[in-house]
């Protein structure tokens, strides 16, 4: 059994997707801004170790060992932004492995997706700096 | 119109030193030396927002944050201690309540705790820790 959908009604389905689904681009890109801006920046490991995923695995994973402190902070904020927002359109857009930007909308609602970070001191910067905590009070 | 920031913090912090049985209180910017064995605790005061409650001219604002409690117990004497430290702030900031404090200038603000919720616990050795974090909000 199949219901056939106007060609008329499949063009509005198709509208709305691509609006809800810039929508939550553009949300999760929010996100990802907020979180470059609350992270500390020392010698950039820790804000550079950000990745945004449809796994928990895996990821950046920059060591602050034997690095030069006192970095650039708008610099390193810059690059790690660039990295997230490649990984959101790739997670999102054509790029994915979940398949193309046309079903991508309801593939956000059902699927899981992570903002990561694996710098071997993520934790410690967490406790001292609360990142997380302020990032769940702004987006819930 | 000045933000009240000072006056939220101060807020927070007063109720949290009313806590009945708290230990001592790490604020930000003191100098405060640990003790090993000596259960404290050590708060961040992280505003998050400040935007306009409603439309139009001097609009009344609407300030949100987290207001962050880490609790610290001696290592290696189990979870127990710093569970404990973290239960009294989690009651003392239940959710849905408000926290009221008066200036020196007579002023009253009353704080709304929006949620309290507490972390896994982590090793920061010599000390085993459990973060609390209580968001708020308030309208001014």
């Amino acid at each position: 059994m199949g219901v056939k959908i106007s060609p008329r009604l499949s063009q509005k389905i198709q509208a709305i997707e691509s609006t809800v689904g810039s929508q939550i681009e553009r949300r999760l890109v929010h996100m990802a801004e907020d979180i470059v801006r609350l992270s500390p920046v020392d010698t950039g490991a820790f804000v550079n170790s950000w990745s945004f995923k449809d796994n928990p695995s895996g990821g950046r994973r920059k060591s602050s060992a034997g690095k030069p402190t006192r970095r650039n902070a708008a610099s390193e904020r810059g690059k790690s932004l660039n990295n997230l927002v490649n990984d959101i359109s790739l997670a999102l857009g054509a790029g994915s492995t979940r398949g193309s930007t046309k079903v991508f909308a309801l593939q956000v609602s059902a699927a899981q997706y992570y903002f990561l970070n694996r710098a071997p001191h993520a934790a410690y910067v967490d406790l001292k700096h609360g990142v997380m905590a302020q990032i769940r009070n702004i987006h819930g | 119109m000045a933000s009240i920031y000072r006056d939220i913090r101060a807020a927070l912090e007063t109720k949290l030193a009313a806590v009945a049985d708290i230990p001592a209180i790490s604020y930000e910017n003191v100098s405060y030396d640990r003790v090993n064995g000596t259960s404290y605790v050590e708060v961040s005061f992280l505003p998050t927002l400040r935007r306009p409650a409603v439309r139009g001219l001097n609009p009344q604002q609407r300030y949100d944050g987290v207001f962050r409690v880490v609790c610290y117990a001696e290592e290696g004497k189990g979870p127990g201690g710093a569970d404990d430290i973290a239960d009294k702030v989690l009651e003392a900031f239940e959710a849905t309540t408000d926290v009221s404090y008066t200036n020196g200038d007579d002023e009253t603000f009353v704080v709304s705790i929006d949620y309290a919720e507490r972390e896994g616990g982590g090793l920061d050795t010599p000390f085993y820790y459990v973060p609390v974090n209580i968001g708020f909000y308030i309208y001014n």
